[in-house]
């Protein structure tokens, strides 16, 4: 089988199925990307990027599809050098939302089309609503804005012969006509590697916390709204004055991935300039590897993950894979996960003082909050795992697909019931 | 019911059913639209975007553009409508050029409908039958779908007029669409009373009379141009011509590109194929008599001993309806959308698109013995009171609409 991969990243959400698939001697694995940097076994990346940069003066509404507009067109420009070399792929799988493989039907109409859905913009109930705007008249701009925004992915979720999402949350933002052909199957976690380790200490490379017994945990792509890293820092000034032994490790970059800029560009410095923090006892590691990840959140009394109704990150997963009490935001993509008291404990978005009094709770839980712990991890042992659930299900979807048969609607059934999802 | 209907013409496919529905007193109707125009019972509203795409956005998403700007000028229009006391409970809007596009972030609680006449598929049925695209224009035709694609992610229901327009759409929509088209006024189009044959008194079409003893092959288009067989149809009026003494062939239509690529500044289909002919077409007998008012068309259409009708798989015109209304003699090219409405040989006679000289057989024929093919004239009227009688579908319509506003799924029609 010939697989051709296209996103504008590399190797973003396909680092498990690209090479599980270039594994078998059988099939040739081409990856169309954008991103120069990285390599992964068995995987023949083939570069494409856009021809100019993007239109600064087009509408507002219209620079998310210019910019998908020139991407599909430099994959596709990419597709009929392939095809020229030679190589014309059974399937394609592409990332969706950023034009990857908007133009794919014409540049290899007879192969078939699997797309990845991360996520479709809802105007109401969402994360564009959920951080509030400014009037009513922007907000209607706003939403007009937002709803033209979703123009590239709808265009491959017509085109597309099956899809694919990872949570039931992302799932239904996209309109229900589409459900029919998308399938519920996670990425997959590797619950090998994010497994609990008790008595681990918080030693990372960059820092040794091992003789302090309070260390409390965040850890997301960048600091902001998005991920509630205000509400966190707030936080984070009571707990201090409450907890006097308390540290807090704090991992990810200082950039804004997602929402809005701070005042002045950086939510850190925003913050750290107007709490009253005892700085000796907050520790900024930046970005970490998976080895210091897992020592994070091993080593963590309490994991606190934030989060605005938008995609989880794979940290949330690998928190409670490793049995970390999870601290997280009573909002819908977290409660697909968590049930407060069960798998964690969850707390309102915006309490800052909440959030406080919950991570106490974490601290002073009994036997460390073993159950919860526990439960957390055998929720993703259950649903998310990688090689033994969600990487065998992506690989039979898409011999599925190739073949002409049904392909694997979700990865368990027995989350799907968890979550009481109609049959579809 | 508070209906809202909206379209960048008017009234487009629209009016009938813009007049049926205002003619339910529970209803009121409001028809929004870029050009002026009366309807009864019909109150109207304007809407225009603030500007023009500009020159610098890229060519794919021109079209885009165009219709974002509407949308926002719908937009406004609604925002005004509201604060005059009118908010729609339907909104019925023609799908693609932008004007639905934003109506639900505006009243989620609204219904809409969207009317789909035509979804782009650079590699669907119409593609053997034109030029292979050149991959820049392929892109660009592909692009053009994304206002569609924003209208139909939020549309309740849709609305096709035929069959093939319906399967056009991407397959995960098509169990939404429901094929009502929006039919024949059968009061209106009605054949003559006399049998077909030979003009018997002088036929005058504004500044054309046409002699007695002439045999009408007739054409009517909105554009002359190859998606509607123009060239075929140029190059088999020359053999008919040739052959038959008193064969008059009347075209009527814009000489325009309506659907397919523009030509260079100051060419035209007419003229190339009028160059390619020259000395082989009798044109004192071929007669271009532009766009023809209502009452003059039906005269043609009553009037024509053989019309013809030819189109690559594409939107329906209601000109080949008319006709059929009319008892006509259809000869027709064999391609899906006569095929949904004409069986060769029972309602009318098909020939291949392409082939002009067996589309000269085919008319010369029929001109011969034109009291052979009575039965095909009566069954193609039969196939319009059966299936297109204006009555009829407008009571389907409404009713569709009617399911749609109370939150019912529409049976799907099948005409």
């Amino acid at each position: 089988m010939r697989i051709l991969f296209l996103h504008t990243n590399f190797p973003g959400q396909y680092r498990d199925l690209a090479p599980a698939l270039a594994a078998d001697p059988a099939n040739e694995v081409v990856f169309g990307t954008g991103q120069p940097k990285h390599e992964l076994p068995g995987v023949r990346k083939a570069p494409f990027s856009p021809h100019r940069a993007a239109d600064a003066e087009v509408h507002p509404y219209l620079a998310p599809l210019d910019r998908a507009v020139l991407n599909g067109q430099a994959a596709f420009r990419l597709c009929r050098r392939l095809a020229d070399e030679g190589f014309v792929p059974d399937v394609v799988c592409a990332h969706t939302g950023f034009g990857a493989g908007m133009y794919v039907r014409d540049a290899f109409p007879a192969a078939k089309l699997v797309c990845y859905f991360d996520w479709y913009y809802r105007t109401r109930g969402a994360d564009i609503s959920f951080l509030g705007g400014p009037d009513e008249f922007d907000e209607q701009d706003r939403r007009a804005r937002i709803h033209t925004r979703n123009a590239p992915a709808l265009m491959d979720l017509a085109e597309a012969d099956w899809g694919m999402v990872t949570t039931w949350w992302q799932l239904r933002q996209h309109p229900e006509v589409f459900w029919p052909k998308i399938s519920l199957i996670h990425d997959g976690i590797d619950t090998d590697f994010f497994a609990p380790a008790p008595g681990t200490r918080m030693r990372l490379a960059n820092l040794d916390l091992s003789h302090e017994d309070e260390v409390i945990t965040y850890a997301t792509r960048g600091m902001e709204q998005y991920r509630g890293f205000p509400e966190f820092m707030r936080a984070l000034e009571l707990l201090q004055k409450r907890r006097p032994r308390l540290h807090a490790v704090i991992a990810g970059e200082d950039i804004v991935a997602y929402g809005r800029q701070a005042p002045g560009g950086s939510w850190k410095r925003h913050l750290l300039e107007r709490l009253d923090l005892d700085l000796s006892r907050v520790h900024f590691v930046g970005a970490v590897t998976p080895e210091d990840m897992r020592t994070l959140l091993r080593a963590s009394r309490a994991h606190v993950y934030l989060t605005v109704p938008f995609i989880p990150s794979w940290s949330l997963f690998e928190a409670m894979s490793t049995g970390a009490l999870v601290v997280g935001s009573r909002t819908a993509p977290v409660e697909e996960l968590i049930d407060d008291g069960v798998h964690g404990l969850l707390v309102d978005f915006f309490d800052h003082e909440a959030l406080a009094e919950r991570i106490v709770e974490a601290i002073e839980a009994p036997d460390g909050g073993a159950g919860l712990r526990a439960a957390a991890r055998a929720r993703i042992v259950d649903h998310f795992d990688l090689r033994r659930i969600c990487l065998p299900l992506q690989l039979e979807l898409i011999h599925a697909v190739v073949e002409g048969r049904t392909p694997p609607r979700q990865a368990s059934a027995a989350w799907a019931a968890a979550l009481e999802l109609a049959s579809a | 019911m508070r209906i809202l209907l909206l379209h960048n013409g008017f009234p487009g496919q629209f009016g009938p059913l813009a007049e049926a529905l205002a003619a339910d007193p529970e209803n009121t109707v409001v028809f929004g639209s870029r050009r002026p125009g009366r309807l009864r019972g019909v109150v109207r509203a304007f809407y225009e975007p603030h500007r023009e795409p500009r020159r610098e956005t890229h060519a794919y998403l021109r079209s885009t553009e165009a219709a974002v700007l509407t949308g926002q000028a719908v937009h406004r229009m609604l925002l005004q409508l509201a604060g005059n006391g009118f908010v729609p409970d339907v909104i019925y809007a023609h799908a693609g050029w932008g004007p639905a596009l934003y109506v639900k972030e505006l009243l989620p609680e609204v219904r809409l409908i969207t009317y789909l006449e035509w979804y782009h598929r650079p590699d669907g049925e119409m593609a053997a039958y034109l030029p292979p695209l050149d991959d820049d224009n392929r892109l660009r035709v592909r692009s053009l779908n994304m206002p569609a694609l924003l209208e139909l992610a939020t549309s309740d229901w849709s609305v096709a007029p035929t069959e093939l327009q319906r399967r056009q759409a991407p397959a995960i929509f098509q169990p939404r669409i429901s094929v009502v088209h929006e039919g024949v006024d059968l009061d209106r189009f009605t054949p003559p009373p006399e049998p077909a044959g030979p003009l018997r008194a002088p036929l005058a079409l504004g500044g054309l009379v046409l002699p007695p003893g002439a045999e009408l092959v007739t054409y009517g288009t909105r554009g002359m141009e190859p998606h509607r067989g123009f060239p075929q149809l140029m190059r088999a009026a020359a053999l008919v011509l040739e052959r038959r003494p008193q064969a008059h062939v009347v075209i009527a239509g814009e000489d325009r590109v309506v659907y397919g690529s523009p030509l260079p500044e100051g060419e035209s289909w007419r003229s190339r194929l009028l160059a390619e002919l020259e000395g082989r077409l009798d044109r004192s007998r071929l007669h271009v008599v532009g766009a023809l008012a209502p009452p003059q068309w039906l005269a043609l259409l009553r009037a024509s001993l053989v019309h013809v009708h030819l189109t690559i798989p594409f939107a329906l015109s209601w000109s080949l309806l008319e006709a059929m209304a009319c008892e006509a003699l259809v000869v027709g090219s064999a391609t899906s959308p006569v095929q949904e409405v004409i069986e060769h040989g029972r309602d009318g006679l098909l020939v291949d698109f392409f082939d002009h000289e067996a589309l000269a057989e085919c008319i010369l024929g029929a001109l011969a013995d034109p009291g052979a093919l009575t039965p095909l004239r009566r069954s193609a009227r039969q196939v319009i009171l059966d299936r297109f009688d204006r009555r009829d579908l407008l009571r389907r319509h409404t009713g569709i609409i009617a399911d749609v506003a109370a939150g019912r799924a529409p049976t799907l029609t099948l005409v």
